[in-house]
């Protein structure tokens, strides 16, 4: 597990971001009536585990980054690397995701659930 | 990783040794002989035994399609199937174009008596359906399925028997709506035929289940046809072409292919419950007995806006790789690239509850939504910045290419700027369902997608046609498209805020809408001559333009290394990457591979990551059973809108054309 | 820059050859293939299919409050064993993917026959299953959706089974060796896919009205 940790994994990040954007989306969207019923204020929690699974997906693509074994030969460009390359997209991806989940968040504590 | 690059002075790409290039992995189990890693047959004639005019000529007869209506009917051919679909989406964005001319004359004035309510309702949605799904849809796959093989340097696209099959499907699903139409049983409940409108209570007849037949199949091919698009983008690259080598216009495709994948199902989903509640009396949108009418709409717009995102995204690839083309330097933001269509294509699922705020939902709920559709707006203007500031470090040259790409940054932004208006829930509200939403839209498809693929247009027609399209004439059509589109829809936006609503077939001369759509009539004229210019040009130069040679524009992509246009086997030899733009890495000297079949059909599959060469797969021979495949179908959808029995006899052929395309026949392919 | 001056029309770019790939094998197993690609994409696309169905069904679900209707919840012994049928064909199915990539004839034939029998068993099971569903489809909202999702199963379910007869018989011409093997791999990854969907519609269609 740990070794898994520090080896990272390039691609985890083009799959946590959207995944826990989608639960973000869907479970909020789903919470609205029930945090209207009871003013419990759970949508923000939801978006905090959210985004740090996102992030989470974005530290192995980073450390996927670190760790990528040079494969062929880099050319002019820079190119030539194709798992540094995904991880580099991972990470991107899932700041990109972590953004939108923490503004799920703020919404979550800016509204009652009960607006029409 | 973006440093410039002159293409004169480039020094060669190192070839990677061939262990790099090769997985070497035997086909077979440990300890088990497999068929597979055979040596192969001693007379079979391979390319590294031939070269020079022999080669070219042998590998011809070896991929060529024969002569004859039967030859032409089987064709495998991507470059031949590729270029039907171009010309036949772009007939059905004549046909849309003709029907929104036919509205805009009736609109000119108030209280005009030239089209009736009845026709008025049958051409905003033929109009709205076609530009949508016959032309929005298929456009950017057609050029994917022409293009895609040549720019990854393999010879055919991946499934081509299924690739026929589907331009069929897709050909005779467009033709048969517009022959319902023609025979006044056209659509008439708007191009997302919400129930209970389109329901079997207030649209008895026939017209909606044209519709929703239509849908059911076009989608299917469009579907078929992304799942080529991966596989081959996967596994059929060119060795040596590892990810990020992959030139912009690839990703683009590739990812509208999982979008395609991911939201027409919704869509076929939808029109397959919309026809069976009028077919076989089912109720899932019947209210009286359980269903309800918001699931059509939930189910429609889950497709919907990735829909406009399906539009958009092939643009963003022509618009790259014009851009690198006519700056003269490698694409500035390669990653940043291609993390805004990937993230961009993820984002546009999250936006379907967008297209209801005036339904009513609780406001909470809603601004998830609201949060994805703002924030959708960072990769866009990623993209925006990195094309900009690939021209401002290149020395672009402004050819008609350019210039509609030019024509396109000013019109999608001012489109962007209208949606971020619309974006805002209050707002959404007042204007909804108003003109203002119609230029809104228009903007943004047709400075989304039409002018980029105008300007593809030009770029590619030497590929495509051998031939340089007319400069002079260009330089008319895109002033002329310009300048008439802006007269079009600008006053639409004021009309709208006027409080015009839209698919309103008259209004009164009272209400002071007159001079405005006077005007918008006009720049529709306008319009329509640009586009009359653009056909003239078309069809001049490609009889008698210059010749434009392999690679006229300089450009650094596999397609330009090859012929224009292409023999059938698309390259002599299959192309060895060790560039993002290997034409400008390799100016005299391609490196290639050789040991592949000269008698037979035989491609490179690659793995999928790091571009190494795996295998030599077959790839198809012609048939004439997909096209028998794709009447089979359409007899039995076209049937199933008067009996339901149709599917249960309509399986049998279908099933006996299926058997006949995939039943081994001879040697030839039977020979792994 | 039209036909720049370096480029004259005729001239092909002098190739320079760096691999040969004579030695390529013909074909490969499971995701070295094309087709396995292939069939994982449409196993997407109907695999959304299923989701948006079930994400209906318990739309309705959600609408109505009362579950299933008025009608009663279809029979369940019939549908049990047709799972457990479905379940157990996973073995047989393993193994004809097995011995199609140790390219065992034999095997394979032994086990496509096995999948072959099995699958026409199911359809007919099916067909029962079908019969005791307590509802049609134009009676309801609910016995709409359910006649939907089974609809849709038993559209994979006969489009596999055609598929597995034809493959089998295949496999007893001339024609059984090679790539077919792989044939024989991808079709039994299609069973997969076909078990693995209806699993959940066994629990949403069977279960959850009971609940
Ligand atoms: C070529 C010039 C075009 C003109 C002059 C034009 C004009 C119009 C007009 C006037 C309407 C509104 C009808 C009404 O609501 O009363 C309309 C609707 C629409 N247009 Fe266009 N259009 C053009 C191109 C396009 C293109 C390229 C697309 C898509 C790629 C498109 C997609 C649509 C859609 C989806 C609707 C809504 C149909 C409905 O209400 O069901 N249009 N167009």
């Amino acid at each position: 597990m740990t070794g898994w940790l520090t080896r990272g994994l390039p691609s985890a990040g083009i799959y946590a971001g959207p995944t826990a954007w989608l639960i973000s989306t869907q479970a909020n969207y789903a919470l609205v009536p029930w945090v209207c019923a009871n003013q419990i204020r759970i949508i923000p929690l939801v978006a905090v585990m959210m985004a740090a699974a996102s992030l989470l997906g974005g530290f192995l693509s980073w450390r996927g980054y670190i760790t990528a074994a040079p494969t062929p030969h880099p050319d002019s460009t820079g190119a030539g690397r194709p798992h540094r390359f995904v991880a580099l997209i991972g990470v991107g991806i899932a700041l990109l995701f972590t953004a939108v989940i923490i503004i799920h968040g703020i919404a979550g504590m800016v509204f009652h659930g009960c607006e029409r | 990783m973006t440093q410039t690059l002159a293409p004169h002075d480039v020094a060669l790409d190192a070839v990677p040794e061939p262990t790099r290039l090769l997985t070497g992995q035997p086909a077979g189990m440990p300890g088990v002989q497999s068929e597979a890693d055979a040596p192969p047959d001693p007379r079979e004639l391979r390319d590294d035994q031939v070269d020079g005019q022999e080669l070219t000529a042998r590998l011809a007869r070896t991929w060529g399609t024969r002569k004859g209506i039967i030859g032409a009917l089987s064709t495998v051919d991507h470059k031949i199937i590729g270029r039907r679909y171009i010309i036949t989406a772009f007939i059905f964005l004549f046909l849309g174009g003709l029907s929104a001319v036919a509205m805009r004359m009736q609109l000119a004035r108030p209280e005009s008596g030239l089209i009736g309510p009845d026709l008025y309702n049958q051409l905003f949605t033929m109009h709205g359906t076609t530009m949508m799904f016959l032309f929005g849809v298929p456009i950017g796959e057609a050029f994917a399925v022409f293009l895609l093989p040549l720019m990854l340097g393999t010879r055919n696209i991946a499934f081509a028997r299924l690739n026929a099959y589907s331009y069929y499907v897709y050909l005779f699903g467009g033709a048969m709506i517009w022959f319902a139409f023609m025979l006044n049983i056209g659509p008439d409940v708007g191009w997302f035929a919400y129930v209970p409108l389109s329901g079997p209570e207030f649209s008895p007849g026939k017209r909606v289940d044209f519709w929703a037949q239509m849908i059911t199949f076009t989608e299917v091919a469009g579907i078929a046809v992304a799942v080529q698009i991966v596989v081959t983008v996967f596994k059929m690259r060119a060795p040596g072409m590892t990810l990020d080598r992959i030139p912009l216009f690839v990703w683009a495709e590739l990812v509208n292919a999982f979008i395609i994948i991911f939201a027409l199902p919704a869509v076929v989903t939808a029109s397959v419950m919309l026809i069976m509640d009028r077919l076989v009396g089912t109720h899932f949108f019947n209210p009286a007995e359980g269903g309800d009418a918001l699931l059509y709409q939930h189910l429609f717009w889950f497709f919907g806006h990735p829909e406009v995102y399906i539009i958009f995204i092939p643009a963003t690839g022509w618009v790259s790789a014009i851009v690198v083309t006519f700056s003269r330097r490698q694409a500035f933001g390669y990653i940043p690239l291609v993390l805004s269509m990937i993230a961009t294509g993820f984002l546009s699922f999250g936006l379907w509850v967008h297209h209801m705020f005036t339904t009513g939902l609780p406001q909470l709920g809603a601004s998830f939504f609201t949060a994805s559709s703002m924030l959708i707006a960072i990769p866009n203007g990623i993209q925006i910045f990195c094309w900009i500031a690939t021209l401002w470090d290149g020395r672009p040259v402004f050819r008609t290419p350019l210039l509609f790409v030019m024509g396109f940054f000013f019109i999608f932004v001012a489109g962007g700027l209208s949606g971020i208006m619309l974006a805002s829930v209050p707002i959404d509200a007042q204007v909804h369902d108003t003109m203002f939403v119609v230029a809104h839209f228009h903007y943004v498809l047709i400075g989304g997608n039409v002018f980029p693929l105008l300007g593809a247009v030009y770029y590619w027609f030497p590929k495509f046609t051998g031939r340089m399209m007319s400069e002079r004439l260009g330089k008319w059509h895109f002033w002329l498209a310009f300048i008439g589109f802006n007269i079009t829809f600008f006053p639409m936006h004021i009309t709208g805020l006027m409080g015009m609503p839209r698919r309103v077939y008259t209004y009164l001369p009272e209400m002071g809408w007159g001079n405005l759509n006077l005007i918008s009539t006009l720049g529709a004229t306008m319009l329509f001559a640009s586009f009359v210019v653009f056909l003239v040009n078309v069809v001049v130069s490609a009889r008698r333009g210059a010749l434009a040679g392999p690679n006229p524009w300089d450009a650094g992509t596999l397609e330009w290394a090859t012929s224009s246009p292409p023999l059938p086997q698309n390259f002599d030899r299959i192309p060895v990457v060790t560039n993002r733009e290997p034409l400008w890495a390799h100016r005299n000297t391609l490196p290639v591979v050789a040991g592949l079949s000269v008698e037979n059909r035989e491609v490179i599959i690659s793995t999928a990551t790091a571009g190494r060469a795996d295998l030599k797969e077959s790839s198809p021979e012609p048939s004439i059973w997909p096209f028998l495949a794709a009447i089979a179908t359409t007899v039995t959808f076209i049937g199933s809108i008067f009996t339901p029995w149709a599917i249960v006899w309509g399986g049998l052929p279908t099933t006996i054309t299926l058997l006949g395309w995939f039943w081994p026949k001879g040697v030839k392919e039977d020979e792994a | 820059m039209t036909a720049s001056p370096h480029q004259p029309l005729s001239t092909r770019l002098h190739h320079n050859v760096v691999l040969n790939v004579r030695r390529l094998p013909s074909y490969g197993h499971g995701s070295r293939s094309s087709q396995w690609w292939g069939i994982m994409g449409f196993c997407a696309a109907e695999g959304i299919g299923f989701v948006l169905a079930f994400g209906a069904y318990f739309y309705l679900v959600f609408i109505n409050g009362v579950w299933p209707l008025s009608s009663k919840p279809p029979d369940i012994y019939t549908s049990t064993f047709h799972t457990a049928l479905m379940l157990a064909s996973l073995w047989p199915n393993y193994l004809a993917r097995k011995y199609s990539e140790r390219e065992d004839l034999l095997k394979v034939r032994r086990y496509l026959v096995i999948m072959s029998v099995l699958g026409a068993a199911l359809l007919g099971l099916r067909v029962v299953e079908i019969a005791l569903l307590h509802t049609k489809w134009d009676h309801n909202a609910y016995g709409s959706i359910v006649w939907l999702l089974l609809g849709f199963h038993t559209l994979h379910l006969v489009t596999d089974v055609v598929n597995t007869i034809v493959l089998t018989v295949l496999m007893f011409t001339r024609h059984g060796h090679g790539r077919r093997f792989n044939n024989v791999g991808q079709n039994a990854d299609y069973w997969t896919f076909v078990v693995a969907a209806w699993i959940p519609l066994y629990v949403i269609v069977y279960l959850f009205p009971r609940w």
